[in-house]
């Protein structure tokens, strides 16, 4: 815990001096180089913990009575803090090279230490008091990070959003707490033992459940995410997706383990939820020209997966099927592990095309791998790991998830069995499609010839590359060892209070060592087949010659095929869902003039509620506005008559 | 038995899913084979003369008159041959699967009488019925319709052989008559729309209304 | 021993039922038809060419035919060929989908890097019906692992459940993996094997830059494949027996013999779909094995 408060300190420090420096390079250093030192120097603990430490606690005071604000480390907060503390210190050096020569945007560097540490706060915080307070400094402090280039008018607005859903997350997160407030006179997560079961814990359970699920991303209450991701600059990008959205899904934990066990519902209504993120997120994302935006979507995806976990948990822990309850709640908490370290991966990548390339549309790059091969070779393992393919670490938490699904769909009497052959095949679907997305953003971008003339990209420095390399070489050792991290999970689930075990699973073989086995042979075979090749090439002749154009001579960059035309099978599938904007004018006539074609798809979800509410209000309000008078009286008449309602109110309902 | 269950349900998901018409046509002929083996199957005994007479008299119809009468409307009408769904096809498939997930799981909510019959039967019955539902809902032809409709009964058909020990012959016989009369009536009628207005489209039918 | 034998089978068999499919297809039409052997033929002839390589193209090209080799064997040792798979365990059947999966990852990641647009169409074309037959592909797993209570291949076809039966399930599920399997290889109903016509293919599309030892590798890749998915179908009817014992190769031989003559047949008497209708048909497939699992489900009794 000492060093703990140390790398708090650490990361003040490092914000405050950052803000009072002046010479650029000093601002830059002292920013994200007290990011990289205090996010190491608080990893400690949190390592430490997970393999075998005591949880401890501290107070940090009452400063009114009944309310004493309290600090804990125990092993859920330790696991959420490995990822919070690890992806930091590499997004820290990365951003120590990527800001180079940014001065513009170095003026709301402070903010980037104050996001990490209130990361950590939130997940560290012991007292509902303490975490609302935490919770609302990081949304304001990633809401000036992603305000950065705040004179474009597109991030204003994008800001503008993220900061009313995240908000309106925030109210219903007060509400919450409020509520158990008023059932146990306290604030304090240890007094939250006292509340009972009854009809509120499903109540408790919702409010919970959109309050944190609109800052982690669930469908249909992510529309801040594919707003705010590609306003930020790609570190923050990096870190927000990496990272600060895995606090709702650890506000959902938490919650589980304070509540009294919630009803069977709250469960399946989890997994409804996630199969709903999982799919449509993916099917938006495959719709998107928009690199940064793209990722954005498939962070719902995995958001998906991961509540589709922890739903299956639940069912697990309430059916009292403990392998399904730890299938679940494991496979969800490592992929929260997994998608920090390659969704993160994805989105420094993406910062180093937008860097070299100066444009964010997929259909517009190509051929990159040639000019930035380690980008190119990194991000290649991100998009497979992302899609859960072998040998990498995705496909290990997915496989532990259809693993617990199965089991489910087994013992189908006492399961939802529908709600689980739903989640598989979902999850299959989400992962087929997400082959298709991550064949397009690579193959279309880093793949090919160039589609547009624009100057030599250039590799981005080591400072950006190292700690990409380092992310993939991560995604692949989780994949080749997750045994590793199986210690790590069983500690943290031991704290939610899991009694499961992998040897209680009924599957000996969950030890997961035997990917080891099987990834070993998958590795040794492919260099067997790709050593013979380069052996019988190396006696051949090896030509460099055009692509095959089938006889049309002189064929464009401009007639590979793009995003766009590689996503149309799948588009014109769930046209009906998805109902894609298009205006095109089609060439006509022997000597076609100037055509075009561009499409846009929106987002149901907004389309549907988000836009309609915030129109319901906005014109309420200036319905009030109108009324709206100039006289200092009057407004203290507002006050007053305020506080005389909020007093009947009390005293008539008692709130 | 459960292979003529699932033949049933699988042609009946094959008319929801092919968009030529006289595919559709042979394939509710099909359905009725598979329906008229069905009875002296149930019946338990081959030589059962209650369910052999239901067999025959249903294969007759069901087989033979009634796709020979729509194969002989629709060369008659020289129309497109297309389905022609409101629905894509695409979707319809999948309210089948939709369809057939509901009459699964929800069989058991309804007071189904018990008998020495597969429990395939009843959820089978239920999916034929509402599969015919569908395609009378999202077709417009009048052929379509005709099949729809022909599919809806041979639904019911199914969820009488939960009863065929305690009920009567002339039931079912009342029932295979009926579906003569409005099968042929609606022949007559798609003879007379095409008349009137050169094609055979249901929408066109509102104008008829007093003819039913 | 099963290691030995297993991955002998693995290596060298593939082919041939290729050429049995290709002699069926002809035989059908009138002709002679190639020899059996030819595929090997045809191989050793690959092996011993060189090859051109587009200027637009990158490493993703070149280890591309290695990845889609390994990942097919790799998945054969999973599958109880001749008695008990080499290496099996509980949940193998999801590493054998997703091994696939970054077989095809592969495929279209090589298609995309020579930036064409034949290329480019085949390869959309391939990654949007995988996504499709993926979706009947892990329903098909779920019928399986409810039915037989075991999530590892060597535990599903253990068909202790089998043989009084050959219920209904089974054929319903033999006809989704059948259909399957004919998407996944890009067999007739859904692509063309033999096309010429480069707006009309999937897979031939993908794979029209590559020449010599790398289209060699591709095509016996996809050879190994083709084994794999028939291994899948027809055990769902015929189970290899799971101790292995010599008469388990003869029957190998007869029964993925017959499966190759029936894809031939079937080959040989449909026509290509238009590409429009091929989600369709995938859709009619997801439907069919969602039916097998309501049966599967609720006719236990029978």
């Amino acid at each position: 815990m000492v060093l703990f408060v140390f790398s708090t300190i650490l990361f003040l420090l490092a914000s405050l001096l950052s803000l009072i420096s002046r010479r650029e390079k000093w601002k830059r250093l002292l920013g994200c180089g007290g990011v990289v030192a205090a996010s190491l120097t608080g990893l400690v603990p949190a390592v430490l913990l997970l393999a075998g430490g005591d949880p401890v606690e501290m107070t940090l005071g009452s400063p009114i009575p009944s309310l004493t604000l309290r600090l804990g480390l125990d092993a859920l907060s330790a696991f959420f803090l490995v990822p919070i503390f690890g992806l930091s210190a590499l997004v820290g050096l990365y951003a120590l090279g990527y800001l180079k020569g940014e001065g513009r945007w170095l003026g709301n560097l402070p903010f980037f230490p104050l996001l990490v540490v209130s990361m950590a706060g939130v997940v560290t915080a012991r007292n509902g008091f303490l975490f609302l307070m935490f919770w609302e400094i990081m949304s304001l402090t990633s809401y000036f990070l992603v305000t950065t280039e705040h004179e474009q008018r597109e991030v204003r607005h994008a800001g503008w959003i993220y900061l009313a859903a995240t908000h309106l997350a925030t109210a219903f997160l007060l509400v919450f707490f409020v509520l158990i407030f008023k059932k146990t006179g306290s604030f304090d997560f240890k007094d939250f033992a006292l509340l009972k079961s009854g009809p509120w814990t499903g109540l408790l359970f919702i409010f919970a459940l959109v309050g944190f699920g609109t800052k982690a991303g669930i469908f249909p209450f992510h529309i801040w995410l594919p707003h705010a991701h590609p306003a930020a600059p790609s570190y923050i990008s990096a870190l927000m997706s990496g990272v600060m959205i895995k606090t709702g899904i650890y506000g959902i934990l938490r919650t589980l383990t304070l509540l009294p066990p919630p009803p069977l519902w709250c469960g399946e209504a989890l997994i409804l939820f996630g199969i709903a993120s999982a799919v449509l997120g993916v099917l938006y994302a495959l719709m998107q020209h928009d690199l940064k935006k793209l990722l954005a979507y498939h962070s719902v995806e995995n958001i998906g997966i991961i509540v589709t976990g922890l739903g299956l948990g639940m069912v697990g822990r309430s059916q009292q099927n403990l392998a399904v309850e730890w299938l679940g709640f494991g496979g969800a908490l490592f992929h929260v592990l997994n998608h920090a370290v390659f969704k993160g991966l994805l989105f420094l990548g993406a910062g180093n095309i937008l860097r070299a390339t100066h444009t964010k549309s997929i259909d517009r790059l190509g051929g990159l791998i040639r000019f930035m091969p380690l980008t190119g070779i990194t991000f290649l393992v991100a998009s497979a790991a992302i899609c859960g393919l072998p040998p990498f670490n995705g496909f290990i938490s997915e496989w532990l998830l259809y693993l617990g699904l199965l089991e489910a769909a087994k013992t189908s009497a006492r399961f939802p069995l529908f709600l689980c052959v739903s989640a598989m095949v979902g999850i299959a679907f989400a992962g087929g499609l997400a082959v298709v997305c991550f064949t397009k953003v690579f193959g279309v971008a880093f793949l090919g010839n160039p589609r547009t003339e624009h100057a030599k990209p250039l590799e981005a420095k080591w400072k950006q590359l190292a700690p990409m390399i380092f992310l993939a070489t991560a995604c692949l050792t989780l994949g080749i060892m997750p045994q590793l991290i199986l210690p790590w999970l069983q500690t943290t689930l031991l704290s939610i209070g899991s009694n499961a075990s992998p040897l209680a699973t009924g599957h000996p073989l969950v030890n997961l060592g035997i990917f080891s086995r099987a990834f070993a042979i998958l590795i040794a075979l492919f260099l067997l087949v790709h050593w013979i090749r380069s052996l019988l090439f190396s006696s051949r002749t090896v030509r460099i010659a055009p692509t095959w154009d089938c006889g049309f001579k002189g064929p464009t960059p401009r007639m590979q095929y793009t995003a766009s035309s590689f996503a149309e099978p799948i588009r014109t599938f769930f046209h009906v869902l998805l109902k894609p904007a298009v205006s095109a004018r089609n060439p006509e006539g022997l000597f076609p003039d100037k055509s075009h074609f561009e499409e846009h798809v929106d987002d149901l979800s907004e389309r549907l509620w988000f836009s309609p509410l915030v129109d319901k209000i906005a014109s309420f309000l200036s319905g009030l506005r109108k009324r709206q008078r100039t006289r200092v009286q009057d407004y203290l008449a507002y006050i007053f008559v305020t506080l005389i309602l909020l007093l009947l109110v009390g005293v008539w309902i008692g709130i | 038995m459960d292979w003529l269950l699932v033949g049933v349900v699988l042609t009946a998901f094959v008319i929801l899913g092919s968009s030529r018409l006289d595919s559709c046509i042979r394939m509710v002929a099909l359905q009725g084979v598979l329906l008229s083996i069905l009875p002296p199957m149930v019946r338990g005994s081959l030589l059962d003369w209650h369910g052999l007479f239901l067999a025959a008299a249903s294969l007759a119809i069901k087989t033979v008159a009634i796709p020979v009468l729509l194969a002989r409307s629709l060369k008659q009408a020289k129309i497109k041959r297309e389905v022609e769904p409101t629905v894509s096809l695409h979707y319809s498939l999948l309210a089948g699967g939709a369809i057939v997930v509901i009459a699964f799981s929800g069989f058991k909510l309804l007071p189904v009488p018990t008998g020495p019959f597969p429990t395939l039967l009843i959820p089978a019955a239920l999916t034929v019925v509402f599969i015919g539902f569908f395609l009378l809902i999202s077709r417009f032809k009048a052929i379509t319709q005709v099949i729809g409709f022909l599919v809806l009964e041979n639904g019911v058909f199914l969820f009488g052989m939960t009863l065929i020990r305690d009920f009567p012959l002339t039931v079912e016989m009342g029932v295979l008559l009926d579906l003569w009369v409005g099968v042929f009536v609606m022949g007559i009628m798609i003879h007379h729309i095409h008349r009137t207005f050169d094609h055979i489209d249901t929408k066109a039918m509102a104008s008829l209304k007093d003819a039913e | 021993m099963t290691w030995l034998i297993q991955s002998a089978v693995l290596l060298t068999t593939p082919p041939f039922f290729l050429g049995v499919i290709a002699k069926t297809k002809a035989s059908f039409a009138g002709r002679k038809g190639p020899p059996l052997l030819q595929n090997y033929y045809d191989l050793i002839k690959l092996f011993r060419k060189g090859t051109v390589h587009s200027p637009a193209s990158s490493f993703v090209l070149r280890l591309a035919p290695a990845v889609i080799v390994s990942t097919l064997l790799t998945a054969g040792l999973f599958f109880p060929l001749l008695g008990r798979a080499p290496i099996f365990f509980e949940g193998d059947v999801i590493l054998f989908a997703y091994l696939l999966a970054l077989g095809r990852f592969a495929m279209i990641l090589a298609a995309l890097d020579v930036g064409s647009g034949f290329q480019g169409m085949g390869a959309s074309r391939e990654a949007a019906f995988g996504a499709f037959s993926e979706l009947a592909f892990f329903l098909g797993l779920v019928v399986l692992v409810v039915i037989s209570g075991s999530a590892s291949l060597t535990g599903i076809f253990q068909w202790k459940w089998i043989h009084p039966a050959w219920r209904p399930v089974f054929l319903l599920l033999f006809a989704a993996f059948f259909f399957i399997l004919l998407a996944e290889n890009s067999r007739m109903p859904v692509d063309d094997p033999s096309t010429h016509l480069e707006l009309t293919m999937i897979h031939e599309g993908m794979i029209l830059d590559y020449g010599g030892i790398d289209l060699g590798l591709i095509l016996y890749g996809s050879a190994i494949k083709l084994f794999l998915l028939m291994a899948f179908a027809i055990s769902l009817l015929w189970p290899q027996p799971l101790a292995w014992h010599w008469h388990s190769a003869a029957l190998l031989g007869l029964k993925w013999t017959g499966m190759a003559v029936a894809i031939g047949a079937v080959e040989s008497v449909t026509a290509r779909l238009r590409l429009i209708k091929v989600p369709q048909l995938l859709i009619a497939n997801f439907v069919v094995t969602l039916f097998a699992l309501l049966v599967a489900l609720f006719g236990r009794r029978v």
